[in-house]
């Protein structure tokens, strides 16, 4: 966009979703609601985390994927934090 | 169209940034070992430094290794600092490539951090967070002396932040983290100089930043970024944002970047379908939802009553929407986030 060459900026966020229906955003039930938002943050710090590897991004991660990789990862970077402090 | 995206402009410190896009701030949590900068921070940021960015923040650098955000946050320290000033100044370099600015993000998370770390977090009262499937512990109410040694972390990162090459830092007052909640009225119910009135709730703002004024000196940016609401009822509210930016202008600051919500009311990241506590939650305006750029409604309202540079972030996605932001003078800068997770923009390719 800064060099003209694009007009919009990809909207990934609209596309990441647990499932149709009762599993998306939309959902009535709170919870399917909260992993769904929790699951797109997941989803973007993958993203982070594989440039920081200096891998590409994985735009074909799915959301669930994503989220239980980001609680995989959380789960050893607590343990590293705690046997550090 | 008008291209002001490439315009540069100059802050109040004097220091001119090449354009008026922003990579906003998003946790990275991949600090190792001792909470440590390292060689994945030198990876990201030299990738977004090929970007023509005009600034880089940085994800949340914290200042306190006991309320953290997340386990791999990068923590600065009295410490560790020394341990990782080499990886700080190999981060800064590839950061600043291409005259990109990058400023540090500095935060502390108060109620917020993960039961997992703490248990007992520090925060400005003891009301804690509810969120379901997550876990977070009763806080501690923050003594007089608890809140003079967070301010001084504040300042002390703030100065490794400069001393190892980062060109600006910008205060983490959004979102639910301590700054925010010293804020909020309805989560700081303290009865001495820190609470009650807006004045005592923004004191610990006021008192980082003319602290950190002296430490970096007169020409390194200073920026705050702030909720223009909690979007909470009983919360801080816009107009109290609106009074809380002339503060942050006196103080001199360089540019305050708008945002808004909290873990409990995740506007942050464009859901305003979910509602953790829905008794606690405030209506948006469908228009105020459906708009590219969800903040600029409040940023109008603030720009209204401060000159300072203002940054809008959130939701902006469109060439035009960001040139109409831009052209408007309610912001001078944009900051774009979740567009950044990926690389053939990240990168003049």
């Amino acid at each position: 966009m800064i060099a003209g060459e694009i007009e919009t900026l990809p909207s990934f966020e609209k596309t990441l979703s647990l499932g149709p229906s009762i599993f998306s955003p939309s959902s009535p039930f709170t919870i399917i609601k909260v992993i769904n938002a929790f699951g797109a943050m997941a989803w973007f710090y993958q993203q982070i985390k594989n440039m920081a590897n200096g891998l590409m991004p994985n735009h074909e991660q799915k959301l669930f994927n994503a989220f239980r990789a980001d609680m995989k990862a959380d789960k050893l970077a607590i343990k590293d934090y705690l046997d550090n402090n | 169209m008008s291209n002001l995206i490439n315009e540069s402009f100059t802050l109040p410190c004097g220091q001119v940034i090449k354009n008026r896009i922003c990579k906003a701030a998003m946790t990275e949590r991949i600090a190792k070992g001792n909470n440590l900068a390292h060689q994945g921070h030198v990876n990201l940021y030299d990738r977004w430094a090929d970007g023509n960015i005009g600034i880089l923040l940085t994800g949340n650098v914290q200042v306190d290794r006991r309320n953290l955000e997340g386990p791999a946050n990068v923590v600065i320290d009295q410490n560790n600092y020394k341990e990782q000033y080499d990886a700080l100044k190999a981060w800064s370099a590839a950061g600043t490539k291409n005259n990109t600015q990058l400023w540090m993000q500095i935060s502390h998370a108060g109620r917020q951090t993960p039961g997992e770390i703490n248990s007992s977090p520090l925060a400005p009262s003891n009301i804690g967070l509810k969120i379901p499937g997550k876990n977070y512990g009763t806080p501690i109410p923050m003594t007089e002396e608890d809140i003079l040694d967070v301010i001084d972390r504040y300042v002390f990162t703030a100065k490794i932040a400069r001393e190892t090459g980062f060109t600006g830092v910008q205060f983490h007052s959004a979102h639910g983290y301590l700054l925010s909640e010293f804020l909020s009225p309805d989560i700081n119910n303290r009865t001495d100089a820190w609470g009650g009135s807006l004045e005592n709730r923004a004191r610990i703002h006021i008192e980082i930043i003319n602290k950190c004024r002296k430490e970096v000196g007169e020409d390194f940016p200073i920026s705050v970024k702030l909720n223009s609401a909690d979007f909470q009822k009983g919360g801080f509210t816009s107009d109290e944002s609106i009074q809380v930016a002339k503060m942050l202008e006196d103080s001199g600051v360089d540019i305050i970047e708008i945002s808004g919500g909290t873990y409990e009311q995740p506007k942050l990241i464009g859901v305003d379908d979910l509602t953790i506590n829905p008794k606690r939650s405030e209506e948006r305006k469908e228009s105020t939802i459906a708009r590219e750029a969800y903040f600029l409604e409040y940023a109008q309202d603030i720009r209204k009553a401060v000159s300072l540079p203002l940054m809008v972030t959130g939701g902006f996605r469109t060439k035009v929407g960001i040139e109409d932001a831009l052209q408007s003078n309610v912001c001078q800068m944009v900051g774009i986030g979740r567009p950044y997770a990926q690389i053939l923009i990240a990168s003049k390719k």
